[in-house]
C-alpha cells in the first residue's frame, strides 16, 4: 500500500515536470517565432517593385484556414483528453476529425505557396515569405507539439 | 542523376591541400586508432552499454568533458596557426598561409572555442555537479539530456567535416557576418558547414536549456527553497533561463540564412529587398547573451571556491544572487554594442552604451562580494583558488577594457581593432575557461574519486598567467596602435612585428600551461592510491556535492534527507548528527539509444543540406520523426531498485573503501614534474632495456 502510493506520487511528479518544461519549450517556440514576426515586420515592403503583400494574399481566405487550424488544434487536444481517460471511440473520432480539418489546410498552404513561388518574381524574400510561415505554423502546432509532448517523458 | 543522387558532391571535395590532407590523415588515423583499441580490447558493447548510451548525467558529463577537451586542443592548434602566421608575415614575408585559409582558421578557431570547448565544459560541469548539489538522482528529462549530448557531438563532427569531404570552412568570421556569408560573397560549402554545426548543437543546447530549469525548478531535494541553493546552481539557472531565450534567436536566425543560401531568398542579401544589417542584429542578439551564458555559472564555481577556500560562507549572499540576475537581465539588452559604427544614430548608440555600462555594476557586486568572502577568511591557497586569484585580475582588466569599448565615440576608433580581441578574449579567458579550469580542478576529487596533482597544477597555473600575460598585452597595445583584427599580412614600417612575435611566445607558453595540465592528470593517475578521496568531501565543502561518496553511486545518494539551510553540508557537520538512513526504493530511468539514434538522422539531414542532397535530407528528417515516435511506444523507460539492494551496496561501499588514504612516508605527497620526468624517463628506460634482452 505504501509502496504503492510512492510509485503514484513519483508518476505524478514526473507528469508534473513534464507539463512544466513543456510550457519552457513552448516559450522558445514563441520566442523562434517572434523572431521571424519580426523579420516580417522589418522586410514586408522591401518587396523590390513586385507586388505586394496586399495584392497577393487574400485575407478572407487566410482567416478562414486559421480558424479552421485553430479548430483542429482544439480537436487534437480535446482527442489527447479523451485518451488519457481511455475512451477509444472517443479517441478516435477527435483525432479523426483532427485529421480531416488538418489535411486539406495543408494541401492549401502547399498550393498557395506553389502558386506563390510562380506569381512572385523569384528571390523576392518577403513576397515568398509570409506563405511559407503559414505553412509553419500549422506543421509546427500539430506535429512538432505533439511530438515533443511524446518525447518529453 | 549524378545530381539528385550527390547534390554538389564530386570529387573536387576530396581533400587535395596539404593542410587540409594533414588534417584528413590525422582525423582519420585518429578515428582507426580508437576503433582498434576498442576492438582489441573487446570493449565495444561495455562502450555502448555503460557510456553511449547513458543517460546518468554523471557520465554524460564526462563524456562533456573528453569531447571539449579534444576541441580544446583542436581549437588551440587554430590559435597558434594564427600567431604564427601574423608574427612571420611582415613587409616582404607573407607567412606561411594563404589569407583564405587564414581566415578560415580564425573562424574556425572562434567557433570552435566558443560553442565546443567553453559550452561543452560548462554543460559537462553542469550535468555532472547540478544534480548533487540540489541532491536528485536524475534530471527531468534523461532521454532530452542524451539527446542535447548527441546533437553536440554530431555539431562537432560537422565542424570538422570539411577535413573530409569540401575542404573548405566559413572564411567569414565566428558570426558568419552578412551579406558575406552569403551565397553571392561565399559560394562555396564552408558556410553551409558552419550553419548546420551550429544549428544541431544549438538544438541540442536549447534541450539541455530546458531540461535543467526543469530540474532545478522542480527536483530539489525537499526543504531546499530557492533562497537556499548553492550559487553554482543559481548561476547554472540564470545561464539556463538565457539558453531558452536566446537560442531561438540563433535558431531562426541560421533557418532564415539557410533559406537565403539553399533557396536563393533574400532576407540579408544586399539585392532585391535584402537586409543585411538585419542579420547583424538577429545574430548579436544572440550573440552578446551567449558570452554570459558561459560566464554565468562560471561566476558560480567562483562563489563555491571562494568559499570552500576561505572557509567562510559567501559573502551577502543574496546580493550575489540578485546581481548574477542582474548580470542575466541587463545582458539581453546592450547587444548593439557590437555595431555602433552601423549608424543607428546619436540616441541609440547612447542608450546601448549606458545599458553597457550598467553591466558593470552586478558585476562587481560580484567581485566585491567575492573579496569580501576572503577578508578576514582562513585562506587555503589550493589550485582552485590560484586559477580564481588569477580570474579576479585577469577579467577585471578585461571588464575595464570592456566600460571602454562601451563608450561608443571611443568604441568607434576601437571597432575591429586587436584592442576588441585582447578584450573578449580577457573576459572569455579569464572569466569562462579559468572558471572551467578552477571547476575542473575543485570538483575533480568528486567525479575521478582521487584528487589532482597540486604542484605541477601550480605549474600550469603559472604558465598559462604568464602566456596570457605576454600574448595579450601586446594585443592590447598593437590595438591602440592601429592593429586591425583577422590581419594575416601588415606592412614592416608599421613596427608592429616585435609585438606579434611576443604574442606567439606567449602562446608556446599558454600551449605549455595546456601540456602541463595533462602532465597534471597522467601524474595524479600514477599517484592515484595516494591521492585518494576516502571521505568524499576532500575540501571540506560546503555544498550537498560533497555529501555523498566520490565518485557518487549511480544513484547519486541512498536517502533524500530534507535541506534545512543554505551551505547545507556544512550545517550537517556542525551539528554532527548521524541518522540511522532509512532506506527507499529507487526509481532510475533506462539507458537509450534514441538520443544517438536521432542526433544521427539529424547529422545525416544536415550534412546532406551542406552538399544539397535533397532525397537525404529527407531520410535524415523522416528518420527523426520516426525514432521519436518509435520511442513513445517504449513504456518501460525506468526500473525500481528495492531498498534491501541499495542497503547491501551502501554497507559494501563502506566495506571497500579504506578508513583513510595511505600515509607515506614523504611529507609533501604530490610529485614534483622533475619527479614526474624521471619516472617517464625510467619507464622508457625499462622498456628499452627489456626489449634488447629479448633480443639478446
Amino acid at each position: 500500500m505504501v509502496n504503492e502510493h510512492i510509485a503514484e506520487s513519483h508518476e505524478e511528479a514526473a507528469m508534473d515536470r513534464v507539463g512544466f518544461g513543456f510550457w519552457v519549450y513552448l516559450m522558445t517556440d514563441l520566442l523562434m517565432f517572434a523572431v521571424l514576426f519580426a523579420v516580417f515586420a522589418v522586410l514586408r515592403d522591401a518587396t523590390h517593385g513586385g507586388p505586394s503583400g496586399q495584392e497577393l494574399f487574400k485575407l478572407p481566405f487566410v482567416l478562414t484556414e486559421t480558424l479552421i487550424l485553430l479548430t483542429s488544434s482544439f480537436t487534437a487536444g480535446i482527442g489527447m483528453l479523451a485518451a488519457h481517460r481511455g475512451i477509444k471511440s472517443q479517441v478516435l473520432t477527435w483525432f479523426g476529425l483532427t485529421s480531416v480539418l488538418v489535411w486539406p489546410s495543408w494541401g492549401w498552404n502547399c498550393m498557395s505557396l506553389l502558386n506563390l513561388s510562380t506569381k512572385a518574381i523569384p528571390g523576392r524574400a518577403m513576397l515568398r515569405f509570409p506563405r511559407s510561415l503559414r505553412l509553419l505554423v500549422p506543421t509546427d502546432c500539430t506535429l512538432l507539439r505533439d511530438c515533443c509532448g511524446w518525447v518529453l517523458p | 542523376m549524378k545530381e539528385f543522387l550527390l547534390g554538389k558532391l564530386d570529387l573536387d571535395a576530396l581533400p587535395h591541400d596539404i593542410f587540409m590532407i594533414a588534417g584528413t590523415v590525422s582525423f582519420i588515423l585518429l578515428g582507426l586508432t580508437v576503433i582498434v583499441v576498442l576492438t582489441w580490447t573487446k570493449r565495444w558493447t561495455w562502450l555502448w552499454k555503460e557510456w553511449l548510451t547513458s543517460v546518468d548525467p554523471k557520465k554524460i558529463g564526462i563524456m562533456y568533458f573528453l569531447v571539449a577537451a579534444f576541441m580544446l586542443v583542436r581549437g588551440g592548434i587554430d590559435a597558434i596557426m594564427i600567431w604564427l602566421q601574423q608574427a612571420l608575415s611582415s613587409g616582404s614575408s607573407h607567412g606561411y598561409l594563404s589569407a583564405d585559409h587564414f581566415q578560415q582558421i580564425f573562424t574556425a578557431h572562434g567557433n570552435i572555442m566558443v560553442f565546443f570547448v567553453a559550452m561543452g565544459f560548462i554543460f559537462g560541469l553542469i550535468n555532472y555537479i547540478v544534480p548533487l548539489q540540489i541532491r536528485a538522482r536524475d534530471l527531468a528529462s534523461p532521454l532530452l539530456n542524451t539527446l542535447g549530448f548527441w546533437l553536440y557531438v554530431a555539431g562537432v563532427i560537422m565542424v570538422n567535416m570539411f577535413f573530409v569531404l569540401g575542404s573548405e570552412y566559413a572564411a567569414t568570421g565566428w558570426l558568419a557576418i552578412a551579406p558575406l556569408s552569403g551565397t553571392e560573397f561565399s559560394p562555396g560549402v564552408g558556410v553551409d558547414y558552419w550553419i548546420w554545426s551550429l544549428q544541431i548543437s544549438g538544438i541540442g543546447t536549447t534541450l539541455g536549456g530546458i531540461n535543467f530549469i526543469m530540474t532545478i525548478l522542480k527536483m530539489r531535494a525537499p526543504g531546499m527553497t530557492l533562497w537556499k541553493m548553492p550559487m553554482f546552481t543559481w548561476g547554472s539557472l540564470f545561464s539556463m533561463i538565457m539558453v531558452v531565450t536566446v537560442f531561438p534567436l540563433l535558431t531562426a536566425t541560421l533557418f532564415l540564412l539557410f533559406l537565403d543560401r539553399y533557396f536563393g531568398m533574400h532576407f540579408f542579401t544586399t539585392d532585391l529587398g535584402g537586409n543585411a544589417m538585419m542579420y547583424t542584429n538577429l545574430i548579436w542578439m544572440w550573440g552578446h547573451p551567449e558570452v554570459y551564458i558561459l560566464v554565468l555559472p562560471a561566476f558560480g564555481i567562483f562563489s563555491e571556491v571562494v568559499a570552500t577556500f576561505s572557509r567562510k560562507k559567501i559573502a551577502s549572499y543574496s546580493s550575489q544572487v540578485i546581481a548574477m540576475g542582474g548580470v542575466s537581465l541587463f545582458a539581453l539588452s546592450v547587444w548593439l554594442h557590437h555595431f555602433f559604427t552601423m549608424g543607428a544614430g546619436a540616441d541609440v548608440n547612447s542608450f546601448f552604451g549606458v545599458m553597457t555600462m550598467i553591466i558593470a555594476i552586478p558585476t562587481s557586486v560580484l567581485v566585491f562580494g567575492w573579496i569580501a568572502t576572503m577578508y578576514k577568511g582562513r585562506i587555503k591557497f589550493a589550485t582552485p583558488m590560484l586559477w580564481f586569484l588569477g580570474f579576479i585580475g585577469i577579467f577585471t582588466l578585461g571588464g575595464m577594457s570592456g566600460v571602454m569599448l562601451a563608450i561608443p565615440p571611443a568604441d568607434f576608433q576601437l571597432h575591429n581593432s586587436l584592442f576588441l580581441v585582447a578584450h573578449f578574449h580577457s573576459t572569455v579567458i579569464g572569466g569562462v575557461l579559468f572558471g572551467i579550469f578552477c571547476g575542473i580542478s575543485y570538483w575533480f576529487p568528486k567525479i575521478a574519486g582521487f584528487r589532482l596533482n597540486e604542484r605541477i597544477g601550480k605549474n600550469a597555473f603559472w604558465c598559462w598567467i604568464v602566456g596570457f600575460c605576454m600574448s595579450f598585452i601586446p594585443m592590447y597595445v598593437l590595438g591602440i596602435m592601429g592593429a586591425t583584427r583577422r590581419l594575416d599580412h601588415y606592412d614592416a614600417s608599421t613596427g608592429w612585428q616585435p609585438l606579434y612575435i611576443m604574442m606567439f611566445i606567449g602562446g608556446l607558453i599558454i600551449a605549455c600551461g595546456v601540456a602541463l595540465q595533462v602532465v597534471q592528470i597522467i601524474a595524479s593517475v600514477i599517484q592515484k592510491r595516494r591521492l585518494r578521496d576516502t571521505t568524499g568531501d576532500p575540501w571540506n565543502g560546503r555544498t550537498l556535492e560533497w555529501a555523498t561518496a566520490s565518485p557518487p553511486p549511480f544513484y547519486n545518494f541512498a536517502t533524500i534527507e530534507p535541506v534545512t539551510t543554505q551551505d547545507a553540508l556544512s550545517e550537517i557537520k556542525k551539528q554532527g548528527t548521524t541518522v540511522e538512513p532509512k532506506y527507499e526504493d529507487i526509481h532510475m530511468p533506462r539507458n537509450t539509444g534514441a538520443g544517438i539514434y536521432i542526433a544521427a538522422f539529424a547529422f545525416v539531414a544536415s550534412f546532406a543540406l551542406v552538399w544539397h542532397i535533397n532525397w537525404l535530407a529527407i531520410v535524415g528528417i523522416a528518420g527523426i520523426i520516426v525514432c521519436a515516435i518509435a520511442r513513445t511506444f517504449n513504456d518501460d523507460v525506468e526500473y525500481k531498485i528495492p531498498a534491501a539492494t541499495i542497503k547491501e551496496m551502501e554497507e559494501q561501499r563502506k566495506k571497500d573503501t579504506p578508513a583513510s588514504a595511505p600515509v607515506d612516508s614523504k611529507e609533501n605527497e604530490d610529485m614534483s614534474l622533475w619527479d614526474f620526468i624521471k619516472i617517464v624517463l625510467k619507464w622508457a628506460l625499462d622498456v628499452v632495456r627489456k626489449r634488447r634482452l629479448k633480443t639478446w
